[in-house]
């Protein structure tokens, strides 16, 4: 088990530094820069030439890349290009709420996503079945801002339920934070909802259909011991494989879902900052995803090996 | 086969939604403890007058720094502000001196004296970004409340630029002590003060009890809410999260209008839409190419899908909207669209042929695809053709400042706080968004005049030949103009619309 941690954890890392140098050139890529955004929409060669000489960026493109890298291995990520705030303090700031959103959209689609899989499953080729297959074949179909449009037009418009925008702090007022975070949470929710089912309902379908489980039917084992400790148990290694995935795509969906509900998550953050170019910002934030998804990816590999041991190889 | 789903989960969750819906509205606007919430569509990079450049900055500016001189928002007339009076002095006219308002005081207990306001000045200067102050050659303290401005050049409008970034005085101590920090620090002698500055969600400020004027202001703070996307600055409005905003969206106003807690206005603003020209490069080098382009945008079709109908500011044929001094309503019907006749120029500019232009706009309302789609269809009858390349705002002046790949750039202009810097940037030889730095005959001796000149009604005469030149030359295709769309809750009241349309929010107040 620790050679398979240790192992997973070096392949993780040139990962992370590879991810490093494709952003930062992306970004160096697109033409245009911090100095035209800071110098206004009516900007003039002389500002533009004054602000890239004040912040450095007529550096060669390597000296850039070799500074920021050699203090973000320290820990320090730098100051934003744009208005010099401390990056890692505002990823500090920032992180928790997207990951919080995150967590949540998942939790949710694994509290109904599996239940209702393994529903479809037993009740293949029924109506329910049916009804199950198409509500969550809409769910992967519909992209997720037009879901919130829809859901604050009607839970916060017209009947005011929850709030339009915005974040409660949770230390300011608990049920009010709750109270903010549903509309983001089960807007997020939806795509990996629909997705954990499909996964959960195609497992289930499997196992039912192996040999163990009609010995386990012929020897009048109780319907509750059969389904949920023989057939889930099984159905549940590819939706264990697809959590990670899906981790990483609510993580990636966060981003939009905060733009439209005005949550200061990391996804403004990084929005802000490839759309100016503000490079150290957006290359703290894409390293600190990129870690937060290998760190998920183990931790789901490493779930998989404690349940099933044919995958601890 | 009959199965039963964990039933106490159901009932748990029922639970948990039923506490969730009877929860406080927490998110709610803090009328009650009379405190105005504002959506804004951006945040500032910098709170820092002499480093920014947006004009959405300005109510968070007007609210922290007080400026030397106002302007009189219903007569847009030069008034005392922090410097009680000034004059041009010298037979040349080459200074100007300023009285300072003696027993005024920064946030931070500092006085706000001559020193104060020349290290102010001084240090707006040596930041290099902002050209306002250029002719400004030194700042001399001659009395403890009286500083001097010596001018390499006479500089009549230098009163009315002290209205705007460069007349907001900072606090010295402020400066030293923050250093590079000082942006995100700012202290002025405005009537509100930074409470705190939540990045990405909200700029807190309270009412600073020490303000010299404070009778004026009725609010106990402004907390201006971060609010990037514009669908959601609108949900914001209605479900009454926020007490006003400005620069909305125009097509979201049929929907606001009808809401009745809300107000819809449409304000004055020097604003307007305009396709940038690079004059260094055929064809654009050639003013019957540039006359042709000018008659080949019908502005009222563009204004009206870009703006909505009846939310035009109207054609733009020159560069300041008809509410300032120095527009000539005489000239504004003097160019139709007409294709035909850009033709004919076209043919006798030597492009018999018609012409292609590399032109580059950005995805946004006005600035990019949905504007740039109807000029093509406008400009095909007279035979020109644009060449579109999609990028976003910055990637474009970029481009377009640093070489000549682009022919022209779709871009909006804020306006400048006198009409004098509007014409000289962008007319004047080496103004800086003159692209091409072409020399428009009698165009520098009238800026020159207009310099010089110390009497609105004489200044007026300059600025109508100017117009004149303005149209005949086509430095820029202006085009429509766009007033400032703004949403009060329907208990706020005294907003103080100025012509720039660069709101101060300052003097506004609930009743109930």
């Amino acid at each position: 088990m620790r050679q398979v941690i240790i192992r997973r954890l070096l392949t993780a890392l040139p990962t992370a530094l590879f991810g490093s140098v494709l952003i930062f050139l992306l970004v160096h890529i697109i033409p245009g820069g911090v100095a035209e955004t800071l110098a206004g929409p009516e900007a003039s060669p002389e500002m533009v030439a004054v602000i890239n000489e004040q912040l450095g960026l007529n550096r060669p493109l390597h000296e850039q890349y070799f500074d920021w890298l050699g203090k973000a291995v320290q820990g320090n990520f730098g100051h934003s290009l744009l208005d010099n705030r401390d990056i890692g303090q505002g990823i500090a700031d920032r992180f928790p709420l997207t990951m919080e959103l995150a967590a949540i959209a998942l939790f949710i689609s694994l509290l109904v996503g599996v239940p209702l899989g393994v529903l479809s499953a037993v009740k293949r080729h029924t109506a329910v079945d049916s009804a199950v297959t198409s509500v969550s074949g809409l769910g992967l179909a519909l992209p997720e801002f037009w879901i919130a449009m829809l859901a604050v037009n009607l839970l916060a418009l017209r009947y005011t339920i929850f709030p339009a925008t915005g974040i409660v702090p949770i230390s300011e007022d608990f049920w009010g934070h709750v109270n903010s975070m549903v509309m983001p949470s089960l807007t997020l929710a939806t795509g990996a909802t629909a997705a954990i089912t499909r996964f959960t309902r195609s497992g289930m379908i499997d196992a039912l259909n192996s040999n163990y489980i009609r010995t386990a039917w012929a020897l009048g084992l109780p319907a509750r011991q059969v389904l949920f400790s023989f057939a889930l148990r099984n159905a549940l290694i590819p939706v264990i494989t697809v959590v990670g995935i899906v981790a990483g795509s609510l993580i990636g969906g966060a981003v939009l879902v905060e733009e439209v509900f005005v949550i200061p998550g990391v996804g403004a953050l990084l929005v802000t900052g490839v759309l100016q170019k503000d490079f150290p910002t957006v290359q703290g934030v894409a390293l600190v995803l990129t870690v937060a998804v290998i760190v998920i990816n183990l931790t789901v590999d490493l779930t998989c090996a404690a349940i099933d041991p044919r995958t601890r190889r | 086969m009959a199965y039963q789903l964990g039933g106490t989960h159901c009932a748990a969750a029922l639970v948990l939604l039923g506490a969730i819906a009877i929860a406080p509205h927490p998110a709610q606007a803090d009328a009650a403890n009379n405190i105005l919430t504002v959506g804004m569509g951006s945040e500032p990079f910098t709170l820092d007058p002499a480093t920014g450049a947006s004009g959405f900055d300005y109510p968070d500016l007007y609210s922290l720094y007080d400026r030397l001189v106002h302007v009189d928002p219903k007569t847009k007339e030069l008034r005392p502000g922090l410097a009680t009076s000034w004059r041009f002095v010298g037979d040349d006219k080459l200074g100007l001196e300023l009285t300072i308002r003696q027993g005024v005081k920064f946030h931070d207990g500092t006085s706000l004296d001559a020193e104060a306001v020349k290290f102010s000045l001084d240090h707006f200067k040596a930041r290099k970004l902002i050209a306002d102050l250029d002719v400004v050659d030194s700042v001399e303290v001659t009395g403890p409340y009286t500083v001097l401005l010596k001018l390499s050049q006479q500089f009549s409008v230098l009163p009315a630029v002290l209205s705007d970034r460069a007349g907001m005085i900072s606090s010295p101590t402020a400066i030293k002590k923050f250093g590079k920090d000082y942006p995100r620090n700012p202290v002025g002698a405005g009537p509100f003060k930074l409470k705190q500055w939540n990045s990405g969600t909200s700029l807190e400020m309270v009412r600073f009890e020490e303000y010299w004027d404070k009778d004026r202001i009725k609010l106990a703070g402004i907390t201006y809410r971060t609010i990037l996307n514009p669908t959601s600055l609108v949900s914001a409005l209605i479900s009454g999260q926020i007490d006003h905003a400005f620069g909305v969206d125009p097509k979201n106003l049929p929907v606001l209008k009808a809401n009745p807690r809300l107000r819809v206005e449409i304000q004055p603003s020097t604003a307007y839409y305009q396709i940038s020209l690079q004059k260094a490069i055929p064809p654009l080098d050639n003013k019957l190419v540039r006359q042709a382009l000018n008659m080949s945008v019908d502005r009222s079709v563009l204004a009206e899908a870009v703006l909505g109908p009846g939310n035009s500011g109207g054609d733009a044929l020159m560069p300041v909207p008809p509410v300032n001094f120095a527009y000539s309503p005489e000239l504004s019907k003097t160019v139709k669209y007409d294709p035909v006749k850009a033709k004919q120029l076209l043919a006798e500019a030597g492009y018999p042929n018609g012409i292609t232009l590399r032109h580059c706009g950005t995805p946004l309302v006005g600035y990019g695809t949905d504007i740039i789609d109807i000029e093509q269809e406008q400009m095909k009858p007279a035979g020109i053709t644009l060449d579109v390349t999609i990028m976003t705002g910055s990637a474009c002046l970029q481009t377009f400042n640093s070489s000549t790949r682009y022919h022209s750039v779709q871009i909006a202009f804020s306006g400048r706080p006198d009409p004098y810097l509007t014409y000289q940037q962008n007319f004047g030889k080496n103004g800086m968004y003159n692209r091409g730095n072409t020399d428009f005959p009698g165009v520098e001796e009238l800026l020159a005049k207009i310099r010089e000149s110390y009497d609105p009604a004489e200044q007026k005469k300059y600025y109508t030949e100017l117009n004149k030149l303005w149209i005949e030359n086509v430095p820029i295709v202006t085009l429509f103009y766009r007033p400032q769309f703004a949403v009060y809750k329907t208990d706020v009241f005294g907003e103080q619309p100025n012509q720039q349309g660069k709101p101060d929010l300052t003097t506004l107040y609930f009743k109930k």
